[in-house]
């Protein structure tokens, strides 16, 4: 995975520094999300809408509309589940649930800025890998996993320029990821966020 | 005019992805929320067969609170109200389920019922805002913020900390099928010794309640267990 990851910005790095486009702009942007869960199984172990996220950009842009980049950030999930009772085969247990589900996306992204006035859109998809800790608590008993499955991501958003090189941003991104637990049961992972940031320019 | 509106819009921004980091949100833990009630029977077990059931007049600790003595302790010494009522409280399910109570020391039950106490402490450190590192996740190098100790960059997971202690207990219940089981030999672990557990239930909770609500959260949870297991009825 560490692997993954290097050659990862790696890539993104050699790319920017051997591509020396005169008016291309690195941007840096950084978005406040709201999370909801898509998958049933995974919607029946936490709550699925969340307001804990947050994703951080680098993105290369270049003359011709095109950006490449990078997004991570985190994703929590989280459910307190009032006592219940869970019959298995040879007896039963009750108790107060405590469910987390945290994602840290690490993302390649492209993306096409369309020409605009005061609102630009903008269309994005990226690829990479998701960290995904899923994990229960019973008082203080405490079963977790943790996956790296492989993932895919599609966005569409406005950004609206406020002064030079800051821009306020809206944007909603949809994340899928192949994820296969071993103790939990989940049928990949998806979810939609909408998200609320900044994002800055800076001429290269 | 729009320039104006960067630094609040940021400052609000930063606020809202820092609360994102916040665990546990805003929810509040009881004491009772960490109780828990598990139960187990044996499937071959036919409890409509089963007529009578004896209960021991003594509770001990199956292991040593004081972890000093070799002897022998009880809850009946250290608190017989609660013993009774634990007997109490299992004698009534039993009872309201049909089944008769004999005296072991004169009669041979069809059930003997059997409990013990296990009391577990804890000690530990906490602190809600980099708990998650805890799993192996993020925030690797951290800024050491405790006052206590130097100022700067140190593998420090946490801003500052709090050291915190717990007692757990828990009841356990046996309900052995007498007819099933034999405990000659069972000193030495011979094969002669053979135990038949029809069913079993372990309660398991925070030791840190006044006496009052222990008491109703211990009774609460006995009458759980039976609750949750409706096949034990005559």
């Amino acid at each position: 995975m560490k692997k993954y990851i290097l050659l990862h910005i790696l890539l993104i790095t050699l790319f920017c520094n051997t591509f020396q486009f005169t008016s291309a702009q690195s941007e840096i942007t950084g978005t406040y999300n709201f999370s909801n869960l898509t998958g049933n199984q995974l919607r029946d172990f936490t709550k699925d809408a969340s307001w804990q996220g947050t994703h951080f950009e680098y993105m290369y842009n270049f003359p011709n509309k095109i950006a490449i980049g990078v997004v991570s950030g985190f994703h929590s999930f989280y459910e307190k589940r009032d006592r219940t009772t869970y019959y298995f085969q040879s007896g039963a247990a009750t108790g107060v649930t405590w469910r987390y589900l945290l994602t840290i996306p690490l993302i390649s992204t492209v993306k096409y800025n369309f020409e605009g006035g005061a609102v630009k859109p903008y269309i994005g998809a990226g690829m990479g890998v998701t960290f995904v800790t899923q994990e229960l608590d019973v008082a203080d008993y405490e079963m977790s996993e943790q996956r790296a499955p492989f993932s895919l991501l599609a966005e569409a958003g406005l950004k609206i320029p406020v002064s030079r090189g800051a821009s306020v941003l809206f944007n909603t991104k949809y994340n899928w990821a192949t994820y296969k637990p071993e103790h939990f049961k989940a049928d990949n992972l998806g979810y939609i966020t909408v998200g609320l940031g900044m994002s800055f320019l800076f001429d290269r | 005019m729009k320039i104006k509106l960067l630094t609040p819009m940021l400052i609000v921004l930063v606020g809202l992805v820092f609360n994102s980091c916040n665990r546990h949100l805003s929810e509040s833990d009881y004491v009772s929320d960490y109780d828990i009630v598990y139960t187990h029977y044996n499937q071959k077990a036919n409890f409509k067969a089963y007529s009578t059931f004896a209960i021991p007049d003594k509770i001990p600790y199956l292991s040593d609170p004081n972890g000093q003595n070799q002897e022998e302790e009880y809850l009946d010494d250290d608190n017989p109200s609660l013993a009774d009522l634990i007997r109490t409280k299992i004698r009534n399910n039993l009872s309201g389920r049909g089944y008769t109570e004999v005296d072991e020391h004169t009669d041979t039950p069809d059930l003997l019922v059997s409990l013990g106490i296990l009391n577990s402490t804890t000690i530990g450190a906490f602190d809600s805002y980099c708990d998650w590192y805890d799993n192996g996740y993020y925030w690797g190098w951290y800024p050491d913020w405790d006052w206590e100790l130097d100022w700067g960059w140190g593998y420090y997971p946490c801003w500052g900390g709090t050291l915190f202690s717990y007692t757990f207990g828990s009841l356990v219940i046996d309900v052995a099928d007498v007819k099933e089981t034999s405990l000659t030999g069972c000193e030495s672990m011979s094969s002669s010794c053979r135990l038949n557990i029809a069913w079993s239930a372990f309660i398991r909770g925070l030791l840190t309640d006044n006496g009052q609500s222990l008491n109703t959260r211990i009774t609460t949870a006995i009458d759980q267990s039976f609750t949750q297991s409706d096949y034990f009825r005559k």
